[in-house]
């Protein structure tokens, strides 16, 4: 415990001070020096969000897709969940947790679709069929 | 801010080279889709009432407030669809 903190505990304890005060002073102590301002410089180790879906596809036929979709649209689309009603979303989250997958809608939240979003960085899906077609799957 | 997508490109070859292109500016697509909007006002407002009164929870014209940002997220989305044997191809750009 630092000395500043059982000053204000004693004073409280000697009745110097009422709870308010001791609150309102443990409180200052506790925010602690004042923090330099964040830099725009990223730490080493963080992802960068993406910003696109990219879907490739290379058939043997010579006909290609590239596809390149804004992952905005995930953002805007998730927010018509709240369109589902109760009893419905409900069904959803019991079958989703008969099949194993743990995940409730309704709990959904703003940082939880960054945060998905931001781990989609990782993800990449590629297919390489028998006869030669490719589908490549990534974010960036 | 929500920026809408302000155009949209199509180009379109087909085999052999010859095809057409053009850049399309979206408010050519917003001004009649505010349009039909303003007209299924009374409509929209009966859907919502019902809806609150499925789900307590739901905030009504949800459906017209996130609809905004599902059109702006469009802006980026590009489809490349060809074919290098016979040079053909179809471009869909949203910007």
């Amino acid at each position: 415990m630092s000395e500043e903190r059982k000053r204000i505990l004693n004073m409280l304890a000697e009745g110097k001070i009422s709870a308010d005060e001791a609150g309102k002073l443990l409180d200052t102590i506790s925010d602690g020096p004042v923090q330099p301002p964040e830099t725009s410089v990223a730490e080493p180790g963080t992802k960068k969000t993406p910003s696109y879906m990219y879907v490739k596809v290379t058939s043997t036929d010579d006909d290609n897709v590239d596809v390149k979709v804004p992952l905005n649209l995930l953002r805007a689309g998730l927010r018509f969940t709240s369109l589902i009603p109760p009893k419905a979303m409900e069904h959803i989250n019991t079958q989703m947790a008969e099949k194993g997958i743990s995940f409730n809608l309704n709990n959904m939240k703003q940082e939880d679709v960054e945060e998905l979003i931001q781990s989609l960085s990782d993800m990449e899906v590629n297919v390489n069929s028998k006869n030669g077609d490719k589908v490549r799957v990534y974010c960036a | 801010m929500i920026k809408l997508p302000s155009s949209i490109r199509i180009r379109v070859k087909e085999e052999g080279g010859k095809g057409f292109g053009f850049r399309l500016p979206m408010w050519l697509f917003w001004i009649p889709l505010i349009l039909l909007y303003i007209v299924l006002i009374p409509l929209i407002i009966i859907a919502d009432i019902v809806m609150k009164c499925i789900n307590q929870d739901y905030r009504i014209f949800t459906v017209t407030w996130e609809m905004f940002p599902l059109l702006a997220a469009l802006r980026g989305l590009d489809v490349h669809v060809w074919n290098e044997i016979t040079q053909s191809e179809i471009v869909v750009k949203i910007s």
